[in-house]
């Protein structure tokens, strides 16, 4: 580069491919990362930069992760002549460490189109709680009319990036919790929530324990149709997919293609991408 | 203060001539990240790519440290994608090349098909299901898959084909195992046949070329005649009974310039759930009847303009090696995984390869069928080579923006196979860039597209 030249470097726009990724790709770009990623994202966005936020905010890692780090250096566990023992992309806190949350439902400053049978709210947290401390923890700001039950859902026997799951459901019920349109929604967990080792909740994440977690969305209300791309098919305001290699639907929420059996998949799978005779 | 960067990413610069001289775009494949930047930016890239960089300017680490805070920059490195493997091959998945013996004539066959070949006896099918079954009760993987494919017709060893498939379903219901079965077929089956596979194969690929003209041109009958009526009843029926099915078709200099109106066609006439196309590789029969591929430049155009057809008619086109979604470090299971079983009983890595004085069989061809043991026995050194045969080890490919997508492509269509971390297929190579570099454009701007609206389903998405 030539000293004398003054440089611009600018970025026209910018776009997050994570949709098109399997899972366990995703967990190795680590949560953390798409975290830093969306804010970026959005910090773009705000300044008039076109920009395609990512579909999938936050991911599980799989344990059977096929994408490895190849050079030994940087994977004690990789062995190369026996193969088929992949690095573990997250490794579970010490117990030293506070409990942090990693993950909510809707994401953190989202608005979204209401759903009036219901809008799932859930708080995943990287450790096992002390189920006794969440009693009288957790808020939601406006209030229900008719309250909310906490669900606790211990997933420390999964090899999941968080260990504990916390859901609110409709007092009594199973169901999830209906919210009104056009509204601003605060979930609170307070910093008094602890982990089976005694740790607080580190809720602004500053690696002390004891400071609450909160957390706002916005729900508006329902449009007519739904958006997506070109190789899904509007229906009502579902996105139908034809196959899951080429759908591009943003919202897997809204898009069937989830769930299709996909048989270049399948064919992958044989080993042959593509039959040919 | 001056800081040091230190790009950590895989990250590849490319000129975006469509939007004018000075726009680039900078792709970090392994990331899932793409940005849109102006040549300054493009210049700081390329300089990090090449060595750390010092620098004070205030705009220059304004730029660097969102990429640090991206983990772009000054992190650990990336992951990278690589399919390990063992010393012996272990796989739960066979494909069986059941017969070379034809009742077509196509001019590019790679297997120079047959009117009368040979056909895969029994006791070889069963040992292919024995040794993956026991793989998979090794490996605990719970399934075992299954495919029919040529050389040949597979449906013409009808009796194999059945047999072994309830073979394998039996051996899956005393494991509690899965069964995944597979088939490739040119379509020329009898009504019965094609119902059983309608009701017993769950991904079914139909070679065909598209109009009647062009079957007959590209697939005659043995006897010279026209294969299009049988292939039409057939997919007919498939369509009948809703089943899935790929239609398979090659590209060829005869298709050259009439490939679009070819595959509207094929819409029209038997609206698939989808195409694949493949432009011809020269092997097997082109070598006697001359049989070319499609001249690049125009089959690149036709290609552009037959996905934007399949997107209007919401038909998946598929190209081998133009796969956007994928991050491999290699084109298919020939490196490292294919397990498939020749009429004669060799273990070929490619189902282009299943006789021994084929040219490329040195090196695809690494094991066989022994019959005293009732084992197959495999040279390790070929295997070993295949299963290290991954983009990684591609010099070739070592500054190129698609090689985690098309993972080096075919390893089978490579010019020289003694030297494929060296050199690889041009057509291919420079057919799957432009087409991986435009789905990258149409993706970065479909996703831009979508926020037209403003406003998505779903949760964690922005409304300015």
């Amino acid at each position: 580069m030539e000293e004398t030249k003054k440089m611009i470097p600018r970025i026209f726009s910018a776009v997050d491919l994570t949709h098109l990724q399997p899972n366990e790709r995703i967990g190795l770009i680590g949560n953390e990362n798409l975290r830093n990623r969306r804010e970026f994202l959005e910090k773009l966005f705000k300044a008039g930069i076109a920009v395609g936020l990512p579909a999938i905010l936050l991911s599980s890692c799989e344990p059977e992760i096929k994408y490895i780090v190849t050079d030994e250096e940087d994977c004690p566990t990789y062995t190369p002549t026996t193969g088929n023992n992949p690095c573990a992309c997250n490794t579970d806190a010490t117990a030293t460490l506070s409990p942090k949350v990693v993950n909510t439902l809707p994401a953190k400053n989202s608005t979204f189109i209401n759903d009036s049978s219901g809008v799932e709210i859930r708080i995943d947290i990287d450790k096992a709680l002390d189920v006794t401390s969440i009693t009288g923890a957790l808020t939601l700001s406006p209030e229900l009319s008719g309250g909310f039950d906490i669900h606790f859902y211990d997933l420390s026997k999964n090899n999941l990036p968080y260990k504990t799951s916390l859901a609110l459901f409709k007092t009594g019920t199973s169901n999830k919790v209906v919210l009104v349109d056009d509204t601003t929604y605060t979930v609170t967990l307070k910093g008094t929530v602890k982990d089976i080792n005694g740790k607080n909740l580190d809720g602004n994440g500053d690696g002390t324990g004891g400071d609450d977690f909160s957390f706002s969305f916005k729900t508006v209300k329902k449009y007519d149709s739904c958006i997506c791309q070109s190789d899904c098919t509007c229906v009502g305001n579902k996105c139908t997919c034809q196959s899951y290699i080429s759908c591009s639907c943003q919202s897997y929420s809204s898009c069937s293609c989830q769930s299709n059996t996909c048989y270049y998949c399948s064919c992958t799978n044989m080993g042959c991408p593509l039959y040919r005779i | 203060m001056e800081n040091t960067y230190t790009l950590n990413a895989d990250l590849y610069i490319i000129p975006y001539e469509e939007k004018g001289r000075d726009s680039f775009i900078a792709y970090f494949p392994l990331q899932s990240l793409v940005f849109e930047i102006n040549r300054d930016a493009s210049e700081i890239l390329d300089s990090l790519k090449k060595n750390p960089m010092v620098t004070d300017d205030p705009e220059v680490k304004s730029f660097l440290s969102d990429l640090v805070n991206l983990r772009l920059i000054n992190n650990k490195k990336e992951p990278k994608p690589f399919a390990p493997f063992k010393d012996q091959p272990t796989p739960i998945n066979t494909l069986l090349l059941l017969t070379d013996t034809c009742q077509l004539k196509c001019i590019y066959c790679y297997g120079e098909a047959k009117k009368k070949g040979v056909m895969m006896p029994m006791h070889i099918a069963k040992r292919a299901i024995d040794t993956i079954t026991r793989n998979a009760l090794e490996q605990k993987s719970g399934i075992i898959r299954i495919g029919f494919h040529g050389g040949g017709e597979p449906t013409l060893n009808w009796k194999v084909l059945k047999a072994s498939y309830d073979y394998a379903l039996e051996t899956c219901k005393q494991n509690n195992f899965q069964l995944h079965s597979s088939i490739c077929t040119n379509g020329i089956i009898s009504k019965d046949k094609a119902k059983w596979i309608i009701d017993n194969i769950q991904d079914v690929a139909i070679s065909m070329d598209g109009t009647p003209e062009m079957q007959f041109k590209q697939r005659p009958m043995q006897n010279g005649k026209s294969s299009f009526k049988a292939v039409s009843s057939t997919i007919d029926l498939f369509n009948k009974h809703n089943k899935i099915y790929t239609i398979r078709l090659t590209a060829t200099e005869f298709s050259h310039k009439r490939l679009y109106e070819i595959i509207k066609y094929v819409m029209d006439r038997f609206s698939p759930p989808m195409i694949c196309i493949e432009p011809l590789y020269i092997c097997g029969r082109c070598e006697t009847s001359g049989c070319k591929p499609p001249p690049l430049d125009d089959f690149i155009n036709e290609m552009l303009s037959i996905y934007q057809l399949g997107r209007e008619r919401s038909i998946p086109i598929q190209y081998s090696g133009n796969r956007i979604a994928n991050l491999l470090s290699r084109f298919c299971g020939a490196q490292g995984s294919n397990f498939f079983i020749t009429p004669k009983g060799y273990v070929t890595a490619c189902l282009e390869v299943i006789e021994l004085n084929s040219s490329r069989a040195d090196f695809l061809i690494y094991g066989r069928y022994d019959p005293e043991s009732n084992e197959f026995i495999y040279d390790t050194e070929k295997f070993k080579r295949l299963a290290g045969s991954q983009v990684h080890t591609f010099e070739s490919c070592i500054d190129c923006f698609a090689k985690w997508h098309c993972a080096g492509d075919c390893i089978a269509k490579a010019p020289d196979l003694s030297q494929v971390t060296r050199i690889r297929n041009e057509y291919r190579c420079k057919l799957n860039k432009s087409l991986l570099r435009q789905s990258l454009i149409e993706t970065m701007n479909n996703q831009i597209g979508m926020y037209g609206s403003k406003v998505m389903e779903g949760p964690g998405v922005l409304i300015p």
